[in-house]
């Protein structure tokens, strides 16, 4: 009969977390995983397997000691081994498993209602002009979500709050498993109390024990200058109120930009088109143009052709420029005069 | 053969990724926990996660169902008890309740069905 303690290394009176300590510690060492083709490490891996399903589980660990002292062979009940690869159903395992409270994990994994939780990220769509995004601004948002319940204040119950009887007032369940190598457990909220940790009697009438209300709220958002299509804004602090006088989540602001019919953007440069008289074209002169921030004259050079680039310095985004492109008007209809004029400019060009 | 619908999948990957945004903030809660790679496919109406916990042979795992989602813990003895957590965003016509868990070396494996069309 193979001496399972002598395979966990481990004297035989350990306790469970000295055993769960051996076992572990040696399935690391010969798991299948690390040693692919290694069939002595496999053999090895199953015997800790097998001994320590046998040894974990206290009824099984009496029946072998029993038969380890009396010099009895034993034989392992069907299913002993460890092993994993079986897929749970949370379903099926609460049902087998049923509910307990608080977990092996320690108080702060599982804390109570009471302990300070952060509020949720609350997220906006924001759609806004070309000007607004390059230049900066405020925009109002409406949005819907949690804020501390004006009731109660946040607490979620009337006056002294009682803790709800099923869950003894931490809201959640938890069903624990440690059969067969296999720590395992899943927490739900309380069906009692819906997570709250309150009597339902004692619960607040106008959150339910919440402690936050939905509602809409208009937030004033500061758009940066320079704030490109697609991008993400995060207001800290302004999401969804914290439970239990945790911090509010943050607002994440997603920026589309609406395309300008006068200028695009390409890095930091802006770029319009400027129609230019043929005559400025062809003389030179002074032309109107605006940019993001005013209207300034810009000069237009004798002999400028359609589709020539003129560049203004510093105008566009965080220190770029501003292009300005030729587009020359030629006149669609001339007068008599007009005519002679083009037609003898012809001649002397010719 | 099933043709993969595209245009679902994109669907269900920009819920997922609201998701992860909406509860991105409770990724550090206890602040002692570290970020577990989490990784998703879709196929056959199945939705399934798959959590790397590192190599541990036997973690302790811990999930926690949420309303939207569900939140897995693994805690590792061998290795000083650092505790990995994944936030698994539950798309709306998948059910949390009904999640099946299988734990494998070095990774956890949740598998969520579509309960809508």
């Amino acid at each position: 009969m193979a001496d399972f303690y002598e395979i966990l290394g481990v004297p035989r009176d350990a306790g469970l977390d000295q055993i769960k300590k051996a076992y572990r510690r040696k399935a690391v060492q010969y798991h299948p995983d690390k040693n692919p083709g290694d069939k002595v490490a496999e053999e090895r891996f199953k015997e800790l397997s097998e001994a320590y399903a046998v040894l974990a589980d206290a009824e099984k660990r009496r029946e072998y000691d029993a038969a380890l002292a009396g010099g009895q062979p034993w034989e392992a009940p069907p299913g002993t081994a460890g092993g994993g690869g079986e897929a749970w159903s949370v379903e099926d395992f609460l049902r087998q498993f049923g509910d307990i409270f608080g977990s092996d994990f320690g108080p702060s994994f599982h804390r109570g209602r009471s302990a300070a939780r952060p509020g949720l990220n609350a997220e906006a769509a924001l759609t806004v002009d070309f000007r607004t995004a390059a230049l900066g601004g405020k925009v109002r948002v409406a949005l819907q979500g949690e804020v501390a319940c004006a009731a109660c204040g946040g607490a979620g119950a009337r006056g002294a709050a009682k803790a709800c009887p099923v869950c003894r007032g931490s809201g959640r369940l938890t069903g624990r498993s440690e059969r067969a190598g296999q720590f395992f457990s899943v927490t739900r909220p309380c069906p009692t109390c819906h997570g709250t940790g309150l009597a339902p009697g004692e619960m607040c009438t106008q959150c339910h024990g919440s402690g936050t209300t939905v509602q809409q709220r208009d937030i004033t958002v500061t758009i940066p200058e320079g704030t490109r299509d697609g991008a993400t804004l995060r207001l800290k602090g302004l999401g969804e109120a914290g439970h239990g006088g945790g911090p509010a989540g943050d607002l994440l602001v997603h920026v589309s930009v609406k395309p300008d019919p006068e200028f695009r953007l390409e890095g930091n440069t802006i770029h319009s088109d400027l129609a230019v008289p043929v005559t400025t074209a062809v003389l030179g002169g002074k032309v109107p143009v605006r940019t993001l921030r005013s209207q300034v004259m810009l000069t237009i050079p004798p002999g400028t052709s359609s589709g020539a680039s003129l560049r203004l310095k510093q105008q566009g985004l965080a220190g770029g420029d501003h292009v300005v492109h030729v587009q020359v008007m030629v006149p669609a209809q001339l007068s008599q005069r007009e005519r002679e004029l083009w037609e003898e400019l012809a001649r002397l060009s010719h | 053969m099933h043709e993969p619908d595209l245009g679902w999948l994109r669907e269900l990957s920009e819920e997922i990724e609201r998701l992860r945004r909406r509860y991105a903030s409770l990724l550090h809660e206890p602040p002692e926990a570290e970020e577990a790679p989490a990784r998703w496919t879709y196929g056959g109406r199945t939705l399934r996660w798959h959590v790397v916990v590192e190599e541990a042979a036997e973690p302790d795992i811990d999930v926690e169902i949420l309303p939207e989602l569900l939140v897995i813990r693994a805690r590792i003895e061998e290795a000083e008890h650092r505790l990995l957590q994944a936030i698994l965003p539950v798309p709306a016509g998948f059910r949390a309740d009904d999640a099946h868990i299988r734990c494998e070396y070095g990774y956890v494996e949740i598998r969520l069905s579509r309960v809508g069309p």
